[in-house]
């Protein structure tokens, strides 16, 4: 008999080849035990039912939940024998199995990630009020995304609506989740907000939502995003690091833009603000004339009682003056009067003069040269015998 | 009216809207501002018409990392030493 030979690295090769065309994908259940995370890349755990152990292997950045010893968890891979001979069951994805454990490990990624901040108020940004272009992650399929684009249609427009197709559920789902915010993010298309969304489902079917690798996305999102997945009562980790969280897909469509008909509202109310105010205006200026004409015209009544007060002063003034002056008049013309020497001559006195001079003193007489003697009614001559 | 931002003209539209509240506003000023609020208004109006919004969907598929540097390394011959 011709016996085969071979080597140990082909007989293990042998044995991987065979088992990996037996068992090319398995799924199996268990519970996990001697979890542990080396050199920060792989990991090592063993999963267990009540009589087996299976070491399992895989490299740390294929695992998206968070994983602890004694849960239950359902992991997909094959089987293989490394070249020392050890048998280990290589993972490829790890899904976790049943609601409690679900939640479970949701509360324990939630707190790992509220501890580093990731949802933190202050990291939340304001979104912009007219966005011009959205970047829209979901199932193109899904009735979250018709709702989102006909309740978003019938507030507001117009607005480029860049879809990113993805699956929102399954294996696949988180890293296309990812792989689509990156695509918006690296600036390959521009967008003002973000919207990922997803209907409502039980909690396995929204669990992509809330694996860490999303939730991280979600909150390193450079453009400002909201999410909003299943109903109201569903609140995915992606939520808590969204900018803004919706309530359902319909609400983000709420969020994401105004409706026309509040902004229509508000630009006929600015409108008319404008108007009454301007009428205001109007009237405040008018008023403002119509006191200053008053005003003026109060100016000239006054300047004319003044006029008319000073011109009666001036007349009053004249008259006194004009009295004053009779009064002078005719007591001078008393003094005058009295004065005159024809009424002295009437009363029986005589001007004597000799030529030219008045004669005052007998003794500026001259003898015999001739002296007129004036009397009131006429003339007399004579002539001087003797002066004494 | 391409270049309309529409943010901006509300902006403008709100701070003419203030400045008529004020108690102290000129006439002649007032009615400069009054012609530039109703003809903001007018746009925003005239832009606030229904239009199709326009839906244009990523022809690229997303299983695959968008960034080089996001491509999970290949582990298949590192990982054999781990067992020693």
């Amino acid at each position: 008999m011709n016996r085969h030979i071979i080597s140990v690295s082909e007989f293990l090769a042998i044995l991987n080849e065979t088992l990996s065309f037996a068992y090319p994908e398995v799924v199996i259940e268990g519970e996990v035990s001697s979890f542990k995370v080396n050199q920060g890349k792989w990991i090592f755990f063993d999963l267990k039912d009540r009589d087996s152990t299976l070491g399992c292997f895989m490299p740390l950045f294929s695992l998206k939940l968070p994983v602890e010893d004694g849960m239950k968890i359902r992991v997909t891979g094959s089987p293989k024998l490394t070249n020392w001979g050890k048998f280990s069951f290589t993972v490829r994805q790890v899904e976790i199995a049943g609601e409690g454990e679900l939640k479970r490990a949701m509360a324990l990624l939630k707190a790992k990630l509220d501890k580093e901040g990731l949802f933190d108020p202050s990291r939340k940004r304001t979104l912009p009020i007219y966005p011009r272009r959205i970047g829209l992650i979901t199932s193109g399929q899904s009735a979250a995304y018709s709702d989102f684009i006909k309740i978003l249609q019938s507030r507001w427009s117009p607005i480029d609506i860049v879809l990113a197709d993805i699956q929102v559920q399954g294996a696949a789902a988180p890293d296309q989740i990812v792989n689509a915010l990156d695509y918006f993010n690296i600036g390959r298309e521009q967008v003002d907000t973000i919207v990922l969304i997803r209907g409502g489902g039980s909690l396995e079917d929204l669990q992509a939502f809330s694996t860490e690798p999303v939730a991280r996305a979600v909150a390193a999102s450079r453009t400002p995003i909201i999410v909003g997945v299943g109903h109201e009562v569903d609140i995915s980790l992606a939520d808590y690091a969204a900018d803004l969280r919706a309530a359902t897909p319909t609400d983000a469509a709420r969020l994401v833009a105004p409706d026309r008909q509040d902004i229509a509202r508000q630009i006929e109310n600015r409108q008319t603000i404008i108007i009454r105010n301007l009428e205001r205006i109007f009237s405040e200026t008018s008023y403002r004339l119509d006191r200053n004409v008053a005003l003026m015209s109060r100016i000239t009544v006054d300047l004319r009682t003044k006029i008319d007060t000073s011109i009666s002063r001036i007349m009053l003034g004249y008259e006194r003056y004009l009295t004053n002056l009779r009064q002078t008049l005719s007591s001078s013309h008393r003094i005058l009067s009295s004065h005159n020497p024809t009424t002295i001559l009437e009363r029986g006195y005589a001007i004597v003069r000799q030529g030219n001079t008045i004669l005052k003193d007998p003794k500026k007489a001259v003898v015999e040269a001739e002296l007129v003697i004036q009397l009131a009614k006429g003339e007399l001559r004579a002539h001087p015998t003797q002066a004494k | 009216m391409k270049d309309f931002k529409f943010e901006t003209a509300m902006t403008e539209l709100e701070a003419i809207t203030e400045w008529f509240e004020r108690p102290d506003v000129e006439l002649d000023q007032s009615l400069a501002k009054f012609e530039r609020g109703l003809e903001l208004s007018n746009a925003l109006k005239a832009h606030l018409k229904e239009v199709e919004n326009k839906v244009q969907k990523i022809k690229q598929k997303f299983d695959a990392p968008i960034r080089p540097d996001l491509i999970e390394p290949d582990f298949s011959d590192e990982q054999s030493d781990l067992f020693a």
